[in-house]
């Protein structure tokens, strides 16, 4: 993977999609005749575009190298041999077998080990629950002031997929927090953008905005300094990424 | 007879029921198991991986398909499922190390455009760059570099998706191309600053 140094991020930035770059769909028209000739001649200055057409091409012509056949052969007889139920005795082999995707849109009852073992597992889990419920905070300094666990401070926003840029960070106010440091990393840990912000929410620039394209998923943190300056709480990663506009109506 | 398309295949899925909807799903993952397999080896290089991607990508299509509207082909609806889920999953992997061979091209010292881009202004810089890619990388360089630095794929997985058959792959042009940037941005610098210099003395005189 790329180590994002500024040259590199500049490379993504100047080689992304540009707001020229038409939507997949349009793309498609080039692979037949007719295509509009704005869009022919965009697509022949644009590294970019370039990129996605030969991509899209190659899946849809399906054409296979000699040296890749084996491993594709390979690929397409596990996917159809991919079970079914599993199963050995007489009598369910003798069932019609069921491809692995349709098992997708059943609802099963659950058989009573399966249910044993669930019950098994919500019990221990609430076991685990109420013992860090009793775990007693950790003590700075003189012992006056509590670290909030790291789980204390909640990102409210941006979380998960979403279709709209972010236009601000918010999360949920640490108790004594005087200041609150913030900060946007890509999940190789680079660093996006970071500042400092006093209430729980912080707006993103305008810079930052534009870093933020489709696809590309992005981690936030927020960590709560108190008055004497000691980090006092830490959100967990919240990550979000921009869904790429490609079948919008 | 003429065969029924990918888009009859799915409006007949929806307007199925029970049993029926089943013969209809059988036949797309027919017509198309073989592109996804081969794509999602392009991307992972390995049976074992690119069969659950496979198996991972027709989940979500067959999951999602009464959001297929028609708008695009379904080739291009199920390639996009393939592209975003096998991209997403490479990236969520490549939290790890760099593998050594990316690391030490990353750290190529002549193919670094300098620090007289962070003087300038973003927006000014990147359309510098874009304009002198245009100029001076190939098609298949310029290529490889935005499925590197854009799609962030793995040089190995660069170099399946391209098809290139040199021996080094993809690493070699990623290494040309940033040569050649930095040779074309330093003289793109030095016309830069004849021209200002130009400009100096025609304002004096």
């Amino acid at each position: 993977m790329p180590n994002r140094e500024p040259d590199d991020q500049l490379l993504s930035a100047a080689l992304g999609r540009s707001n020229d770059c038409p939507p997949l769909t349009d793309l498609e028209g080039l692979l037949q005749e007719g295509a509009p000739i704005t869009l022919k001649r965009h697509v022949e200055g644009c590294p970019h575009c370039q990129t996605e057409l030969h991509m899209l091409r190659s899946f849809t012509s399906n054409e296979i190298a000699e040296d890749e056949q084996p491993a594709v052969n390979a690929i397409a007889a596990r996917l159809k041999a991919r079970p079914t139920t599993g199963a050995t005795n007489e009598a369910v082999a003798n069932e019609p077998r069921q491809p692995w995707w349709k098992r997708a849109f059943e609802v099963r009852w659950l058989s009573p080990a399966a249910a044993t073992l669930a019950i098994a597992l919500v019990v221990a889990g609430v076991a685990i629950e109420l013992r860090r419920g009793r775990q007693p905070a950790i003590a700075i300094g003189a012992g006056t002031t509590e670290v909030l666990r790291s789980s204390a401070i909640t990102i409210l926003s941006p979380i998960g997929d979403l279709r709209e840029r972010p236009m601000e960070i918010r999360w949920e106010a640490a108790p004594n927090a005087v200041r609150y440091r913030v900060r946007i990393i890509e999940v190789d840990h680079a660093e996006v953008w970071s500042t400092d912000a006093t209430s729980p929410r912080v707006g993103l620039p305008a810079t930052v905005e534009a870093l933020i394209v489709p696809s590309k998923t992005f981690v936030v943190q927020v960590a709560a300094f108190g008055a004497s300056g000691q980090k006092i709480a830490e959100s967990e990663t919240a990550r979000f990424r921009l869904l790429q506009k490609v079948y919008t109506r | 007879m003429e065969a029924v398309s990918d888009e009859e295949l799915v409006g007949r899925y929806r307007a199925a029921s029970g049993g029926r909807k089943e013969d209809f799903l059988n036949q797309l993952f027919e017509r198309h198991h073989t592109r996804v397999a081969a794509w999602c080896y392009r991307m992972t290089g390995d049976v074992d991986a690119a069969t659950d991607f496979a198996q991972e990508v027709f989940l979500k299509a067959f999951q999602n398909l009464e959001s297929f509207r028609g708008q695009s082909k379904f080739t291009t609806w199920l390639y996009s499922i393939a592209r975003n889920h096998c991209m997403d999953a490479l990236k969520s992997r490549a939290a790890g190390p760099i593998l050594a061979g990316e690391a030490a091209l990353e750290r190529t010292p002549d193919v670094r455009t300098g620090d007289v881009l962070l003087t300038m202004e973003r927006r000014e810089t990147e359309e510098v760059v874009r304009q002198l890619m245009r100029e001076a990388l190939d098609e298949t360089e310029a290529k490889v570099m935005t499925l590197h630095y854009v799609h962030e794929l793995p040089l190995d997985a660069v170099t399946r998706t391209l098809n290139l058959t040199n021996a080094s792959g993809a690493k070699a042009y990623v290494v040309s191309a940033r040569r050649k940037l930095a040779r074309a941005f330093s003289l793109w610098k030095e016309r830069e600053e004849h021209r200002r210099e130009g400009g100096h003395a025609e304002s004096r005189a």
